[in-house]
């Protein structure tokens, strides 16, 4: 522990906190209920960002529900974990939010699905659907996996009902609704509700259907682009709270697989960017590179997507003398293709001039939201997992992290042209350093009533898992994908900007949606409010 | 009559096959093997297939789509003739029509989509508006003023050179999509479109392209002294090759923004007109 966080831990402990457990890259602290704001006050002034937070019903071992405050100290490399018991009889907590405003969602989705209630803030239905009953809580024990609550029907309509006047999707076709409050084509404010399609994903591994070695296919499933992501972040926290040894060749591996996934992600992004403005030229030769990583991830690994390669305790797909050969002539081709289709897009007038100065998220902004990726690096906020908690072969490879202090789309858009080449010459690093040697522990065994936390830095940020073990199967497994802390900043993104230039705005987080748009556009002018529902294919 | 019903029959033909060939062309650049050349006629041949579907507001809407449709038809007869003059004093009259019926078009559009109670229509209608008093005021003038007798070099190039800016901004391509633009207003102007109507306004945008075409190619033949068949020939013959032309330039370039797009035309256009006016003054 660093000296820096020492002094913290102490100051801390003056508020009221107990160290209970220290860990190479975690820290776990718990602490009093009613001091829980005090001491998040603390650590995010100090420079620290929130994570996320999870809450888990330990009623069955510990007699009470538990609260975890994950917040990372990207300059010590070291989460701090915060512990906050709730009893049973009295589910109420002080909500860290108006210190931290980051906290939002998490706040809310542990009211939705633990039910425990939160003072200090205003509160409202996030994750669970409208007809859902209410006292009905799916995270907490006694509910079961697969059980299906009788629907609601209730009376009142939600407000937006209005006048269908057609489709409207700003970028991605995925669910997602954001109601666009226009003067003109002016966006003066934004409203976002998600979580059409939540898929109880973190229920479903606690049930008896999953074990520890099933889980990396389910977790792989989370995303559709960087579900690879997911499965790693998974083993990585069951290994780290189990303790397994991991050989490194299957750490390199993971690393380029990874960079792979990164490749074809950033591509994909940049193909829609230019879709979005217009320039489908380069939509076409973007997606026309990114093929080639396509056929290089079924090569490395069987499938072009959802690999399927981790287990706990490594990989199930070795590298041979031809996949590193292969792997080495794709990058080098897609490098020199893409540098070619980089300096022409950036060059055509529309592109730099659509991009530059719109959607622009402050530093302050971004930090105060704890933004994370490429969304981060753009406003300025030196912010990167591979670096900020080497993990994997990352602590191995020297890499730059591109960092642009505009905030705007044109330094989201150039962060990740800049990351297609890093990615490119991380590979290549770890082709050359690729050590020999097994490629899974097959020997091992996971205690119960570890925790741990553990990150990955995604396409499209930090993507963040944390583990505690159970019987068989995870107790409890949190999952914080990094658009879930990237949408909150769209607000304070699309405020005005033109309506032209909302669906670049939306599309510059590179979100995670799925195949429904909803949008309601409301003239302030005219007070008009048009419900707008569309149907699309995925 | 027949002659000007032939023409425009040909043209009618003629607009969709060139927009298939257009298709094709952006198709190559982006190295995709695209739709076959007459895929504009299958679509718009199964669009009329299908059942009439009225916008929500009344019949009234469907009857301005047509009425648009066929004001460009006549507008696009009426450019053969000014062509078949070669641009001389004796299509002034054609020529004036001509400008007051594209206008007239483009005025049906704007007001068969800010009518509909769609925002989306309404916002595409407000940028199709935009475009119109940011272009053809400057296509009215650098027209009549080519047609009129801007003889001098100096003149010629610069009216020939705003009639080319101006042609290329009525024909809809990127940049200027701006009304439509699909991944921002899902269709803009033409969104409560669907079946026959939707291929009547699918005819509307392949004639204002034919018409832009036309046109350059009027620019570029005014330097000749062809007039009658000569004349109507090369306009025919360039007219293709303008149209690729155009599909090259706005294959690689990106869309837009209103404001922006706007700003643009008026400072580039101004500036020209400008400089046409005082050396159509100076006669020189």
């Amino acid at each position: 522990m660093s000296k820096g966080v020492e002094a913290l831990v102490e100051m801390v402990g003056k508020l009221g906190g107990a160290v209970e457990d220290v860990r190479k890259s975690e820290i776990y602290i718990r602490v009093p209920r009613e001091a829980v704001r005090a001491v998040a006050k603390l650590l995010y002034d100090s420079g620290a960002y929130l994570k996320t937070c999870a809450g888990v019903d330990e009623r069955g071992t510990s007699g009470f529900y538990s609260i975890y405050y994950i917040f990372g100290l990207d300059s010590h490399g070291v989460d701090a974990v915060l512990k906050v018991l709730v009893p049973e009889h009295d589910p109420l907590i002080p909500s860290i939010l108006p210190e931290v405003p980051a906290a939002d969602w998490c706040e809310l989705e542990i009211r939705d699905l633990l039910g425990i209630e939160l003072s200090g803030r205003l509160t409202k239905r996030l994750v669970l659907p409208e007809d859902w009953p209410d006292g009905v809580y799916p995270l907490r024990k006694e509910f079961r996996y697969d059980e299906k609550p009788p629907r609601v029907v209730r009376e009142e309509l939600p407000e937006e009902v209005g006048i269908p006047v057609g489709p409207y999707h700003p970028a991605l076709h995925e669910p997602e609704y954001f109601e666009l409050y226009v003067e003109g084509e002016k966006v003066v404010d934004v409203v976002y509700r998600g979580f059409h399609v939540h898929r109880g994903i973190e229920k479903l591994a606690e049930s008896p259907r999953f074990t520890y070695k099933q889980i990396p296919f389910l977790a792989e499933r989370i995303c559709g682009i960087c579900g690879f992501v997911h499965s790693t972040c998974y083993v990585m926290a069951v290994e780290k709270a189990a303790g397994i040894g991991v050989p490194e060749r299957a750490e390199f591996i993971r690393s380029i697989v990874l960079e792979v996934e990164r490749l074809h992600s950033h591509l994909l992004w940049l193909g829609v960017a230019a879709h979005l403005l217009g320039y489908d030229a380069g939509f076409m030769h973007t997606w026309r590179i990114r093929e080639r990583v396509m056929v290089l991830a079924e090569y490395l690994t069987g499938s072009r997507k959802t690999y399927g390669i981790n287990v706990v305790g490594g990989v199930r797909k070795d590298l041979n003398v031809d996949k590193i050969d292969k792997t080495m002539k794709t990058v080098a081709q897609v490098r020199e293709e893409f540098k070619k289709l980089a300096d022409a897009a950036l060059s055509v007038p529309q592109i730099k001039a659509r991009a530059v100065g719109t959607g622009v998220l402050t530093k302050s902004e971004a930090r105060a939201l704890s933004v994370v990726g490429p969304v981060a690096r753009a406003s300025g906020l030196y912010r990167d997992i591979r670096k900020d908690y080497p993990y994997l072969a990352y602590r191995k490879v020297s890499f730059r992290v591109p960092l642009y202090t505009e905030g705007d789309n044109l330094a989201r858009l150039l962060v990740r042209v800049e990351e297609v080449f890093e990615s490119i010459e991380i590979i290549k690093q770890l082709i050359d350093m690729l050590p020999g040697g097994g490629i899974v522990s097959e020997e091992y065994e996971i205690p119960p009533g570890r925790r741990a936390v553990a990150a990955v830095e995604a396409p499209r940020g930090e993507d963040v898992h944390f583990v505690i073990t159970g019987l068989g199967r995870p107790y409890r497994w949190r999952v914080r994908a990094p658009t879930y802390q990237n949408i909150p900043a769209l607000r304070a993104m699309l405020r005005g900007t033109s309506l032209a230039d909302a669906p670049l705005t939306i599309a510059s987080i590179d979100p995670c949606f799925s195949c429904t748009d909803r949008v309601l556009v409301v003239d302030v002018r005219s007070s008009r409010r048009s419900f707008i529902k569309l149907v699309r294919g995925g | 009559m027949l002659h000007s019903l032939a023409v425009a029959a040909i043209q009618l033909v003629l607009a969709p096959v060139y927009d298939g060939l257009e298709r094709k062309v952006r198709a190559a650049i982006h190295t995709r093997i695209g739709p076959p050349v007459l895929q504009t006629w299958y679509d718009i041949v199964k669009l009329f297939s299908k059942e009439v579907v009225v916008p929500v507001g009344g019949s009234w809407y469907a009857l301005v789509a047509v009425l648009e449709m066929l004001t460009l038809v006549t507008a696009s007869v009426l450019l053969v003739h000014v062509s078949s003059a070669g641009l001389n004093r004796a299509a002034l009259f054609e020529a004036s029509v001509f400008i007051v019926l594209t206008g007239i078009a483009t005025t049906l559009a704007v007001v068969r989509a800010v009518s509909q109670s769609n925002v989306f229509s309404v916002l595409g209608g407000f940028r199709e508006f935009s475009l119109m008093i940011s272009a053809e005021p400057f296509l009215a003038t650098s027209l009549l003023l080519l047609i009129s007798g801007a003889e001098a070099p100096a003149s010629k190039a610069i009216a020939a050179l705003v009639l080319v800016i101006a042609a290329y901004v009525i024909s809809g391509r990127v940049p200027y999509d701006i009304a439509e633009a699909e991944p921002e207003l899902a269709s803009g102007v033409n969104i409560e479109l669907a079946g026959p109507l939707l291929g009547v306004a699918t005819l509307s945008v392949v004639l204002k392209k034919f018409i832009s075409a036309t046109l350059t190619a009027l620019a570029l033949t005014s330097w000749s002294s062809l007039v009658g068949i000569a004349s109507l020939a090369a306009a025919a013959l360039l007219t293709p090759i303008i149209w690729i032309a155009h599909t090259v330039v706005g294959t690689l370039l990106g869309r837009s923004r209103v404001d922006l797009a706007v700003r643009f035309l008026y400072t580039t256009l101004f500036i020209l007109s400008s400089m046409l006016l005082v050396s159509y003054g100076l006669g020189v």
